[in-house]
């Protein structure tokens, strides 16, 4: 990247301004050429087409690049049909509230029950159509209702808010725990950016155009931010630093009761508080990591006897805490977890380090603390909004899965070989056939999965759920077990009969548990699947993706024959009956179908 | 003016209007209202709103605004 388009993004990221947004997107548009491409579509019961340019400034920043196909004005189920034909990947339904019928904050309390109860059925049918049509986009936004006037009386009992309330539980309830629809809060918005700037009543009025340019810029941020920049990021992992991180001072020279962290002096709460904000972030499934030029026991002490510490040994995945470099601690954490760097986030004090790391480990994304402690609170902000995860999802107990992990990678030491070791496992696999109640879970991670995923077919819950039911398909679950605990449906394979010749549409599987040989285990039983539905032959192919090099023989190593390949993608074909999959002694497979 | 009406800057001159200018249409007239009113820092006026239609009426009325006679 040149220095000059360098600078033009940094001034991109600054720029709040309509005119200053059009000029500098124009500029880098040429440097846009090879990003991936975005396809919104927009539809609302107002004039919102200034966003075009928000959405603009953050496809750059994210980049990617974008394409605005412009519903018409307040049609939400037209738009939907013609959104499908244009190839809109990313459309946002949009309702602004006091426009549903003309002027409804003033009639709030003047209309009544049964129009209001009207309007509610009116929203609730949208939506429902909305998250019907849902499968054929990658992600649907629906911002949710906000006032524009401000509050006339500071009690509880505004009626104007407990409308907004009312209709915004609709959205709720009816977008439930779709995981293709994201909800946008943009009464946070408004709180953000103030009432002033975010509406312009004049233009409101006169053009029914009623956000400011920050407002509409702050919902391009947050579209970017809810679906982790089109899917772009996701981050997995947060690599603390000790001292002057966790705490205040260095433990090797303060001692057990020299560090600073506790919930009342100064600066002492501010670590403190920051150390609550970590252990929110593991709850929601964030996996806490220790790198520390430190003395593990110094470190191992203060976790175990402090009396204010929050975060714990047990809150802790992977402690590296030596005096080896960081790009280097790092690396490994990385592979000790099975996740990519580009997955890690490193937060440190130390500008050296952060340096270090920035420029060894540029897919790293590190973040420093800031000089003035005050600020640390704001800085962290930034932290929690790249950990920005579904919660509606799996991600709960992901620490118990990758300390069962860590804790298996130590037990590894203790055997010979790998065979000795993995028998030692008492791995289990349990193959389902199209099990319903996986739907969601199955959709999950075709989604998530990059590394072990053979062709990077994505696919919705809908789509699973026609593939379940149709007489061509078969989904295959993969729940794996061993005796550290349960990892749970970690695997797919999806298949597909026609005319005798059975095609391996799909086969991912989460790196949780690779490198077990349950890649290799689960394979006869979907031959012997095979066979009984009077396959001869098998295909299968491997669609080659930036992040898959891990499975690029894996075919190949499965033993089927090579047909035909080139750079993008390679074809596989073998006679049913002469395939020979390496075996297996260590894992006790068993389907249920 | 140039990054609102989406033209290159070098093309607009004294003599650019609604007529001269392809695609000045009413969404742009509102993004150009209010980009002026950010630049120069002043409020329009509703009546003289509709008359921003020209670079010339533009400087006028910003003119005006500001050194009211």
């Amino acid at each position: 990247m040149t220095d000059l388009i360098k600078d033009r993004i940094t001034e991109l990221k600054k720029s709040n301004q309509l005119a200053d947004i059009l000029r500098i997107t124009q500029e880098l548009e040429f440097s846009t050429s090879g990003y991936d491409q975005v396809h919104f579509g927009i539809s609302a019961n107002i004039t919102v087409d200034a966003i075009e340019a928000t959405l603009k400034k953050h496809s750059i920043l994210n980049k990617k690049s974008l394409t605005v196909t412009m519903g018409a004005f307040d049609s939400h189920l037209e738009n939907i049909e013609h959104f499908k034909t244009q190839g809109v990947q990313y459309p946002i339904f949009w309702n602004f509230f006091d426009a549903l019928i003309p002027s409804l904050e003033s009639r709030a309390t003047l209309i009544g029950n049964e129009l209001i109860q009207e309007l509610k059925m009116k929203v609730l049918d949208q939506t429902r159509f909305m998250i019907e049509a849902s499968s054929h986009f990658k992600m649907t936004f629906i911002p949710m209702f906000h006032r524009m006037s401000a509050r006339s009386e500071l009690n509880h009992s505004d009626p104007i808010s407990k409308l907004v309330q009312e209709f915004n539980e609709v959205l709720i309830q009816a977008v439930g725990n779709h995981s293709q629809v994201s909800l946008i809060n943009t009464e946070a918005i408004a709180e953000l950016i103030g009432s002033g700037e975010s509406f312009l009543p004049r233009f409101y009025y006169k053009f029914r155009a009623p956000y400011g340019l920050r407002f509409l810029d702050e919902m391009a941020r947050g579209i970017f931010l809810n679906s982790r920049g089109m899917s772009s990021y996701y981050f997995k992992v947060l690599v603390l630093d000790c001292d002057n991180t966790l705490w205040g001072g260095i433990i090797g020279e303060d001692q057990l009761g020299g560090i600073k962290v506790g919930p009342y002096d100064y600066p002492d709460s501010i670590y403190w508080t920051i150390q609550n904000e970590i252990l929110s972030l593991r709850k929601k499934g964030v996996i806490l990591a220790l790198c520390s030029k430190n003395n593990s026991q110094d470190v191992d002490d203060v976790l175990k006897s402090h009396p204010h510490m929050s975060i714990r040994d047990g809150d802790i995945v992977l402690k590296k805490v030596n005096w080896n470099d960081k790009p280097s601690n790092i690396r490994e954490i990385a592979t000790e977890l099975n996740v990519g760097l580009d997955s890690i986030v490193f937060l440190d004090d130390s500008e050296f380090e952060c340096n270090a790391v920035r420029s060894q480990l540029p897919e790293v994304t590190t973040i420093q603390v800031p000089k003035n402690i005050f600020e640390y609170p704001k800085i962290f902000h930034q932290i929690k909004e790249l950990f920005k995860m579904d919660e509606r999802g799996h991600n709960e107990d992901k620490t118990e899965q990758y300390r069962i992990r860590a804790l298996a990678l130590q037990e590894k030491a203790k055997f010979s070989n790998q065979t000795e070791y993995l028998a030692s496992l008492g791995l289990k696999v349990k193959i389902r056939k199209n099990h319903g109640p996986s739907i969601a879970r199955i959709s999950e991670l075709t989604q998530k999965s990059n590394q072990f995923n053979l062709t990077t077919q994505r696919y919705t819950q809908q789509e699973i759920e026609m593939m379940m039911n149709s007489s061509e398909y078969s989904i295959f679950s993969i729940e794996v077990s061993d005796k550290f605990g349960d990892s749970g449906l970690t695997g797919i394979v999806i298949t597909r009969i026609r005319s005798e010749m059975l095609e391996i549409e799909n086969f991912l599987m989460s790196c949780r548990v690779i490198g077990r040989g349950v890649e290799f285990a689960v394979w006869p039983c979907i031959f012997e699947d095979a066979k009984k539905k009077k396959a001869k032959d098998i295909l299968a192919s491997y669609i080659k993706t930036s992040k898959n090099s891990l499975v690029e023989d894996f075919y190949d190593r499965l033993g089927l024959s090579l047909l035909d390949a080139t750079d993008s993608i390679k074809k596989y074909s073998s006679a049913v009956e002469t395939i020979s999959i390496p075996q297996n002694h260590h894992i006790e497979v068993t389907h249920e179908y | 003016m140039s990054a609102i009406l989406n033209v290159p800057a070098d093309s607009i001159n004294e003599e650019s209007s609604k007529d001269s200018i392809e695609g000045w249409d009413s969404l742009k007239h509102m993004n150009l209202l209010l980009a002026l009113e950010q630049e120069f820092n002043v409020t329009i006026p509703d009546e003289d709103a509709a008359n921003i239609t020209s670079y010339k009426l533009i400087k006028i009325i910003i003119d005006e605004i500001n050194n009211p006679s």
